[in-house]
């Protein structure tokens, strides 16, 4: 019971610095916090784990998005379960160039989930605002791909580095 | 077996967990709670919010100092002249005051306002801010969002009980009908461009706008009233050949920087 209360804190933490501090750091809002997470931890700590954290994650999140509440879960949980299906079923040797190609097939279903949904709740005038995909929004997309790469590097080079029983690699088999 | 039993129980448990929680938010029944964890948060989001603005705009290089120093004396000298300028105008009130009582108009509502801070933007959107006010305090969609004495920044697009979304006017899917200070008519339709502007559209071409020219809101929006400014004229794009012209704003402020702001609420707002 009691590491469910560390998920649910470590998971606030994360809400909090993905919308009130990385926010307002200009380019650096392009990177997608929770997305990067997630993936990493649905990649070295499992599916179960994933699974858990989408559903925090998704349910604070959703709480200051304009999206109605549930649908950031289901885009979370959605992303989690493709990814597991290729990492288990796909990239079976799993490596560090695994890991990145999972975090830009994760980058562009969030971005492709997100923008339905969002489509799909304007037209049922549910919100009244809907994404327009222009030169900028593309461009910060570009910018999420790249820092979502970096991140997850820096986050892979750390859990290599600390916690040795995961027994990560570049190149070889796991 | 067991093992993956048990992992597919917790997954189900947390599963209807969560399908309860949001049907018991959609019936109101945790509003309360919702209340007490937003409040409590939000502080905590609007300290680190405000920090890290201040923080990323900290790092000031000398050639940036250098011109913020020269743009300080220009606008010293520009304050001046808008002193005179508000003293004639403050004149032409008392005027046009002294008309309306005498021909028995009837006098413009006032308009009430709720200071709110910002507590981060939505993460799915650019040019949004939201705030830690929402329709318990009054607030609805398409009000006026201000900061300082009466700079329009944004609407308000999405109001929950404790939280409220405002979009920047820099946003493509902003509009605003805007006029130029010296008419009072509404002139044109502004709208964001590329989170960085403002482009004022349909203008007509007999109305005559010049560089530095102010823009304000024409008051023909229901809960937006006239007088908000916008900002400065700072491109032309007019064509003989063209019913229209259309004019870029540079706003006052810095969008990026805000971390405190007014939303108007107008004064019949329970009649909504």
């Amino acid at each position: 019971m009691i590491k469910y209360i560390y998920y649910l804190l470590i998971s606030l933490f994360l809400v909090f610095i993905a919308q009130s501090v990385l926010s307002p750091l200009g380019i650096l809002s392009n990177l997608n916090l929770l997305l990067v997470v997630l993936v990493f931890i649905t990649v070295i700590f499992g599916f179960n784990l994933g699974f858990i954290f989408a559903v925090l994650i998704g349910f604070l999140a959703n709480i200051y998005s304009f999206l109605p509440l549930g649908s950031l879960i289901i885009s979370y949980l959605a992303i989690i379960a493709v990814i597991n299906f290729f990492y288990k079923n796909v990239f079976i040797n799993f490596s560090f160039y695994t890991i990145l190609i999972l975090i830009l097939i994760a980058t562009f279903l969030n971005f492709f989930i997100i923008y339905l949904l969002n489509l799909f709740f304007y037209f049922l005038g549910v919100v009244s605002l809907y994404v327009i995909v222009d030169k900028i929004f593309l461009l910060n997309l570009l910018w999420q791909f790249l820092l979502n790469l970096l991140f997850i590097t820096i986050l892979y080079f750390i859990a290599k580095f600390t916690i040795k029983k995961l027994n990560l690699a570049f190149l070889i088999k796991k | 077996m067991d093992k993956n039993k048990k992992n597919k129980l917790i997954k189900v448990y947390i599963l209807a967990v969560i399908i309860l929680l949001v049907f018991f938010y959609y019936l109101g029944v945790l509003v309360k709670g919702e209340n007490y964890f937003l409040s409590s948060f939000s502080l905590l989001q609007n300290k680190g919010y405000e920090f890290f603005t201040k923080f990323r705009y900290s790092f000031i290089s000398y050639q940036e100092a250098q011109d913020l120093k020269k743009k300080n004396a220009d606008l010293k000298h520009e304050l001046g002249q808008l002193y005179y300028e508000n003293a004639q105008l403050l004149a032409y009130k008392v005027e046009n005051e002294n008309f309306r009582s005498m021909l028995n108009f009837f006098e413009e509502k006032d308009f009430d306002y709720i200071v709110a801070k910002v507590i981060g933007r939505d993460l799915n959107r650019n040019n949004t801010l939201i705030i830690n006010k929402g329709l318990k305090d009054g607030i609805k969609n398409g009000y006026a969002a201000v900061v300082g004495e009466g700079m329009i920044v944004g609407k308000v697009v999405e109001c929950k009980e404790n939280l409220s979304t405002v979009l920047l006017l820099t946003d493509q899917a902003s509009q605003l009908a805007v006029s130029v200070v010296f008419s009072n008519k509404t002139t044109g339709l502004a709208r964001g461009e590329f989170g960085l502007s403002i482009k004022v559209d349909f203008i007509p071409q007999d109305i005559k706008i010049a560089l530095e020219d102010i823009f304000i809101t024409s008051g023909l929006e229901k809960n937006i009233p006239r007088g908000l400014v916008l900002g400065k004229v700072n491109r032309i794009i007019s064509h003989e050949s063209d019913l229209f012209k259309t004019i870029t704003i540079n706003p006052f402020i810095n969008y990026e920087e805000i971390t405190n702001l007014s939303v108007i609420l107008p004064q019949d707002y329970s009649d909504d």
